[in-house]
């Protein structure tokens, strides 16, 4: 078991730095100069953009770039004397804006330590910016699986159980018109029938409703969850009882139901001890790809309902073309997805001792 | 193969004689019968026709401008004289916008899924062939883009293009021949060890040969099912994404971004909200439906 969670640790590394690699070039071949984001200073002569431009490493081969924002460039251009000035350098050059001095010694640490730079936007370091958003994008994300999971799997099984009866049928059609209806859409239709102002029964976004110094403990704002929860449980509902439907019948027609059936022992028994326990076992697979498509959706939802996540911070942040924010928030969310992944992987290994192998 | 008759033929024909008709002929069969994925092919026919005639539609028959706005009669409502489904926030004709939008959108999705699956055969079964680094790769490559959340990747890739709709089939492709690969790479595993491909390879078929020749056609069922599931998926993202404001930008209308007025749009005229948003359902709807129909004809499992 430890064996298997270690090699899935280990395969889990190529894929961090793949992505910071996709992510890495695809800004880098963002149109804009760092200079004038950075500075907004429209006095600054242009032989004093471009040595700063220098300075910061505009100039140097792209790979450098990469490597100087994955582990920063404090160990490439650094001071041993301490008169402020750089005296050793490796991989870059020394004095890099060519001004005749040595340049002041590198500074950023690079992400693989925590330094995604400085939000253009919140003068703020980004993972902190996150980080105070990361909790209402986790309680909308655990609110939708608490929703989602029981009733997703409820229906499935009934459905398997009462195959080609009418309850499988329009579950059936339920789950396609749920995969096919855009979120965005659904979180409209609630908006309109709940935001009616005759009716105005639940808050139509935020978190809660707008106090000094941050919101209530979570149990008196529930009514500020409802819609959004709504709107994002849908689509995982349709998915998990598809799935579990599937993974039920297939149960339902191995060999030791039918022993189990042939014992004597009621239907009930058999359909939720015998079957469905091991129908449960696959849908640790699930949770991994819940998990992303989660993410994805929640950007969505929470730009529509105000609610103050990472989503909303991602497409803000890309309006304002805030690097170093979409950067973290990109990188953040596939780290967390990687953990789903092996997460849900580790749980299936766990139930399921066939997989170990 | 030989000939094929046609699909009334087979309908047509006795019980008895399916059974000794092709997989492909069966599957034809089957669907010519199920009501449920022939209704949904209906409209998704028309809806595709009525895209196509977008111009002619809007020119002849409706007889208004459909980027001409027109801020003295916004807001219309659905009925009004000249306006059969109203007028949007700046005054120019719904209906036409829609049908406009139609074509953008189910453009894009159809030649970005085209694209995608394209790409997925190709690396799919050169991967799944040769295998070894190759393979190595290809799995590496695959699963560093599906660890990002595929919404996060768009939006930092329509962030720095700020793509038009051709930009835009191009990224959604890119992203989205992982599943065609997925099915083609395994299938080319099992497909490359049995006798026909052996065979082939005595013969002295080049490698080439083997995997578009003898390969590829025997997964066609399969990528033929994911095609249409892998649109109906593309509608969705690319309304999503052109909601959000970082797709098809205005003025050129699509269905998604036609609904990106969100709450203000709402309040004012709802209609302009729904239309848009059930025609994207109803396309996506239809397509999974399809592609569900497709994969209970194509099952070899299932007998007749």
């Amino acid at each position: 078991m430890n064996k298997f969670i270690i090699r899935r640790l280990i395969q889990a590394i190529p894929t961090f730095f793949g992505i910071t690699i996709l992510s890495y070039f695809i800004i880098a071949a963002a149109p804009g100069d760092p200079v004038s984001i950075l500075t907004f200073n429209p006095k600054m002569s242009m032989e004093e953009r471009q040595q700063l431009a220098a300075r910061l490493g505009v100039n140097d081969p792209i790979y450098i770039q990469y490597l100087r924002w994955l582990v920063g460039d404090d160990w490439m251009r650094w001071d041993t004397n301490g008169d402020g000035l750089a005296d050793r350098a490796i991989l870059i050059p020394l004095d890099a804006d060519s001004d005749g001095e040595p340049d002041p010694p590198g500074e950023r640490r690079g992400i693989l330590r925590g330094d995604f730079g400085r939000s253009f936007v919140y003068r703020d370091n980004p993972l902190k910016l996150i980080g105070e958003r990361l909790p209402a994008t986790i309680e909308l994300n655990i609110a939708t699986l608490l929703v989602s999971i029981p009733l997703g799997l409820t229906i499935g099984i009934l459905a398997a159980i009462w195959r080609g009866r009418s309850f499988d049928q329009s579950a059936r059609i339920l789950a396609v018109v749920g995969d096919s209806v855009p979120s965005f859409l659904m979180a409209f239709g609630l908006i309109m029938i709940f935001g009616a102002p005759t009716l105005n029964l639940l808050p139509m976004g935020g978190q809660c409703a707008p106090v000094r110094g941050g919101c209530p403990p979570i149990y008196q704002r529930l009514e500020y969850l409802v819609l959004p929860t709504i709107a994002l449980s849908l689509g995982g509902i349709a998915g998990w009882s598809r799935f579990m439907r599937a993974a039920m019948l297939d149960t339902i027609t191995s060999d030791y139901v039918r022993t189990a059936k042939a014992k004597g022992l009621n239907d009930r028994i058999v359909w939720f001890r015998h079957s469905a326990r091991n129908a449960l076992i696959p849908m640790a697979t699930f949770l991994g790809p819940t998990f992303v498509s989660l993410l994805g959706g929640a950007t969505i939802i929470e730009t529509i309902f105000s609610w103050p996540g990472v989503g909303r911070l991602l497409t803000q942040s890309v309006t304002a073309q805030d690097y170093p924010v979409i950067m973290a928030s990109v990188v953040i969310g596939s780290v967390l997805t990687i953990v789903g992944f092996l997460i849900s992987d580790i749980l299936y290994a766990v139930f399921d001792p066939r997989i170990r192998l | 193969m030989t000939a094929q008759p046609s699909i009334a033929k087979i309908g047509a024909s006795e019980q008895e004689e399916i059974r000794t008709k092709s997989l492909l002929q069966k599957a034809l069969y089957r669907v010519w019968h199920d009501r449920l994925t022939m209704g949904a092919i209906i409209v998704i026919g028309i809806l595709t026709l009525l895209a196509i005639l977008a111009p002619f539609i809007t020119n002849q028959i409706l007889q208004v401008e459909y980027e001409k706005p027109n801020l003295r009669n916004n807001y219309a409502p659905i009925g009004e004289p000249g306006h059969i489904l109203g007028t949007d926030d700046l005054g120019r004709d719904h209906l036409a916008r829609l049908l406009y939008g139609g074509q953008v959108s189910l453009g894009i999705a159809f030649f970005a899924a085209i694209l995608a699956i394209i790409i997925g055969i190709t690396v799919g079964v050169i991967s799944g062939y040769y295998g070894g680094v190759i393979d190595d790769f290809v799995i590496w490559f695959i699963t560093t883009l599906d660890s990002v959340p595929q919404l996060f990747l768009l939006l930092i890739i329509s962030a720095v293009l700020s793509p038009g709709p051709l930009s835009l089939v191009l990224i959604l492709a890119f992203l989205g021949w992982i599943g065609a690969t997925r099915i083609v790479r395994g299938e080319t595993f099992s497909l490359r060890e049995r006798d026909f491909t052996l065979a082939a390879r005595s013969m002295g078929a080049s490698d080439w040969r083997i995997m578009f020749v003898h390969i590829v056609p025997n997964v066609a069922s399969l990528l033929i099912i994911s095609l249409t599931s892998a649109i109906g998926g593309l509608i969705l993202t690319e309304s999503a994404l052109s909601f959000l404001g970082f797709g098809v930008k205005a003025p050129t209308p699509s269905w998604g971004n036609m609904l990106s007025g969100g709450i203000d749009l709402l309040r004012r005229a709802p209609h302009l909200i729904f239309v848009p948003g059930f025609l994207i359902s109803l396309t996506v709807f239809c397509l999974y439906l399809i592609g569900d129909g497709l994969r209970d004809a194509f099952d070899p499992r299932i007998s007749d």
